[in-house]
């Protein structure tokens, strides 16, 4: 991930200096059959909001479902909320709360560390071969101001 | 005021280098330009890779980075020597010089704790072969030191 950092003189700190932008993230997971990390860590005091876009397809007993669309993950001091955005192709693949049918879904779980927030997929109730999905993901993360 | 762009190592970050010299050079250091952000605690691999295979490895730590510094500060940019205990042989070809993060659980990385590998267009030793539209095309940077003949 990019990160652009200003130092303001000298070539050591001893505070952390100024990390601005924000951060793209890029995932692929292909025929993925199991919950998995996607490994964006999110820190909730410098990142109130995440923006996702996503590619998923998705085989269903044969059949192959294919949608793109957007979510938002947006931090509300307690928790992360994630909000379904636009989206094309198939209905119903990707949610963003507790996936039904043929759905998989995105959720963000703290990580071990207090604060800091790890974004996960679930393959849902259709965990196995016979539903592998091919999800690629684009995460941006906005700096807080 | 100092702004760098850079890559945040999370698993490997590669640069492919083209020596293009007829001449075999003898290599005492390689000095990738590093951004150290909070000293995480992992052992990296600086690994450098030729026509026929791996040339050269060795780990390094951000303690080392900071005895290096002389410093106690936990933040840093520097063009870190990762020094060979024996000169490395470079002859005309392609090369790959690859940081990796340990993935035994050591390094996680957060916006508190990473290190990067710094991007930079202009560099001392180096020309780009390609057209950069962005800051992030820009090649990771790295000098190599070499023994010359006849100089003490």
């Amino acid at each position: 991930m990019t990160r652009v950092v200003t130092f303001t003189d000298g070539f050591t700190s001893g505070s952390a200096p100024s990390l601005t932008g924000g951060e793209v993230n890029l995932h692929t997971l292909s025929n993925n059959t199991a919950d998995t990390s996607l490994g964006t860590f999110v820190t909730e005091t410098e990142y109130t909001t995440v923006f996702i876009e996503y590619e998923i397809q998705r085989s269903v007993t044969g059949t192959l479902y294919r949608q793109a669309g957007t979510m938002i993950a947006r931090f509300d001091g307690t928790t992360y909320s994630l909000t379904a955005g636009n989206y094309v192709g198939d209905d119903m693949l990707i949610t963003s709360g507790a996936p039904t049918g043929n759905q998989v879904e995105l959720y963000l779980a703290e990580s071990g560390t207090s604060g800091i927030w790890l974004l996960f997929y679930s393959t849902g109730d259709l965990a196995g071969t016979s539903h592998a999905c091919t999800v690629k993901l684009s995460t941006t993360k906005i700096r807080a101001s | 005021v100092t702004t760098l762009v850079c890559q945040t190592l999370v698993t490997e970050l590669s640069q492919e280098i083209v020596y293009s010299l007829s001449e075999r050079v003898h290599v005492g250091a390689f000095l990738p330009y590093l951004y150290m952000h909070g000293a995480p605690v992992a052992d990296f691999t600086f690994s450098l890779t030729g026509p026929n295979g791996l040339v050269f490895s060795k780990t390094f730590t951000c303690a080392e980075i900071k005895t290096a510094l002389g410093t106690t500060d936990n933040y840093a940019h520097v063009f870190y020597p990762i020094v060979p205990a024996n000169p490395v042989q470079i002859e005309s070809g392609t090369y790959t010089a690859t940081l990796t993060a340990p993935q035994d659980g050591t390094y996680t990385v957060n916006d508190t704790n990473f290190l990067a590998w710094i991007q930079q267009h202009e560099d001392l030793q180096a020309s780009l072969d390609y057209e950069t539209t962005s800051d992030e095309e820009n090649p990771f940077t790295i000098r190599f030191k070499s023994y010359k003949e006849g100089v003490l």
